[in-house]
C-alpha cells in the first residue's frame, strides 16, 4: 500500500517537473500575454528561442498537446452528446469544453448530455460549472444530464454541490 | 498589500516555501502541483493529496477570475506561501486584485458574481470541506488573502509504527 502510494507521489512529482518546466517556459516566452477571456488563444507567432536546449526538450510535449484533437472527445449518438472529459478538469480546461459543448448542442440539436469521467483524476468547481451551464441550456427543452464512470471522489464533489437532483449518476 | 505571513508561530515551522506567479489560468495546475510536491515528504494519502489540490485550485482560480477580473495578464501576480508545522500544512494564496466587499456572503455556497462565466459559487465551500480550517481576509481595492490549514495524517502513525 505504502509502496503504491510512494509510486503515485513519485508520478506526481515527475508530472510536476514536466509541467513546471512547461509553465515556466510559457512564462518566459510571453504566451501568457494573450487574452484568454474565453479560453481561445489567437495562434501566436513562434517566439524567439530563449534557451536552445530547453526549447528542444519542450518541443515534443508541446506538439503532443497541440495535436490533441478535442473533437475526438465529443460524439453525438442519437439525441445524446457524449463528452469524454480530460484527466484534469479546472478553469483552464473548462472554458474550451463548455464552448465546444454549446456549439454541439446548438448545431447538432442534441437534447441530452452525457459526461464521461473515465479518464478524470482531478476536478474542482469548474467541473460543476460545466455541468450546471449545460443543464441550463438543455433543461428548458426537457433535456437531461448524465454522469458515467464516476469514482468516489467525483461523486463526493457532485453531491457536495447538490447536483444529485440535476445529474443522473449512472452506475 | 496585506501581509501573508503571520509573524507569530514562525519558530515551529519546519519547512516553508514562497512563490509568485502570473495570474493566468495556465498556472492553476502549476500551483496545485507545487503544493502536492511540497507536502510529499509528509506521506499524504491520495485522498489528502486530492483535497489539498482541489482547495489550492479553487483559491488560485478565484484570484485569476475574480481578483484580477479574468484579465489573464502577466502583470498581475498571485503569491503563494506554504508552511509545515509538525504534520499541519498551511497554505496562503493572495492576490492584489479587486477584493471582496462582503466576505461572509461570498463564502455562502452557490453565491457567485460571475454566473455568466459558468461559475457555480462552490469554490469557498470546497475549500471549507476539503481543508480543516479556512480564513479569508479581503479589502475592496486591496486584494484577498486565503489562508488554509490541513493536518496531513499518515506521517504520524508511520513514525510510531517504526
Ligand atoms: N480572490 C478574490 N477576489 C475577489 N473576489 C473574490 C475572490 N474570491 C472569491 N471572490 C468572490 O466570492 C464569490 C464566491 O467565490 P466562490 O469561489 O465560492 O465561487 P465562484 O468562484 O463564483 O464559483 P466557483 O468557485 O464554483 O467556480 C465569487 O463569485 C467572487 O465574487
Ligand atoms: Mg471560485
Amino acid at each position: 500500500m505504502n509502496e503504491r502510494m510512494n509510486e503515485r507521489i513519485y508520478d506526481e512529482q515527475r508530472e510536476l517537473r514536466t509541467q513546471g518546466v512547461l509553465s515556466l517556459l510559457i512564462h518566459v516566452e510571453g504566451v501568457g500575454n494573450q487574452p484568454c477571456v474565453h479560453g481561445v488563444r489567437k495562434p501566436s507567432r513562434q517566439p524567439p528561442c530563449v534557451h536552445e536546449r530547453m526549447n528542444e526538450r519542450q518541443k515534443p510535449i508541446k506538439t503532443e498537446r497541440s495535436l490533441h484533437n478535442m473533437d475526438e472527445e465529443f460524439k453525438v449518438i442519437d439525441n445524446y452528446l457524449m463528452i469524454r472529459l480530460p484527466d484534469e478538469i479546472d478553469h483552464h480546461k473548462s472554458v474550451d469544453i463548455s464552448a465546444k459543448a454549446d456549439r454541439y448542442i446548438v448545431s447538432k440539436k442534441v437534447g441530452n448530455v452525457v459526461f464521461d469521467f473515465e479518464r478524470t483524476t482531478f476536478m474542482d468547481s469548474s467541473g460543476i460549472g460545466i455541468i450546471l451551464g449545460r443543464y441550463k441550456k438543455i433543461s428548458c427543452f426537457g433535456g437531461r444530464v448524465y454522469a458515467v464512470n464516476v469514482d468516489s471522489r467525483i461523486r463526493r464533489i457532485l453531491l457536495l454541490s447538490g447536483l444529485q437532483n440535476i445529474v443522473e449518476i449512472m452506475e | 498589500m496585506i501581509e501573508i505571513i503571520e509573524k507569530k508561530d514562525v519558530k515551529t515551522v519546519s519547512n516553508e516555501m514562497r512563490l509568485e506567479f502570473a495570474a493566468i489560468s495556465d498556472n492553476e495546475a502549476f500551483a496545485r502541483m507545487v503544493v502536492a510536491a511540497f507536502i510529499a515528504p509528509l506521506n499524504p494519502t491520495l485522498e489528502e493529496l486530492a483535497d489539498v489540490k482541489t482547495a489550492v485550485s479553487e483559491a488560485v482560480t478565484n484570484a485569476v477570475i475574480h481578483g484580477y477580473e479574468n484579465r489573464c495578464s502577466r502583470e498581475d501576480k498571485v503569491s503563494m506561501y506554504c508552511a509545515i508545522r509538525k504534520d499541519v500544512l498551511e497554505v496562503v494564496i493572495a492576490d492584489q486584485g479587486i477584493g471582496i466587499e462582503n466576505v461572509k456572503r461570498a463564502m455562502e455556497p452557490l453565491y457567485t458574481t460571475r454566473p455568466e462565466l459558468d461559475r457555480s459559487g462552490m469554490g469557498f465551500a470546497f475549500m471549507e470541506a476539503f481543508m480543516d480550517e479556512l480564513q479569508v481576509h479581503s479589502e475592496p481595492g486591496d486584494g484577498t488573502v486565503v489562508r488554509m490549514y490541513k493536518k496531513i495524517g499518515l506521517s504520524s502513525w508511520i513514525d510510531s509504527e517504526e
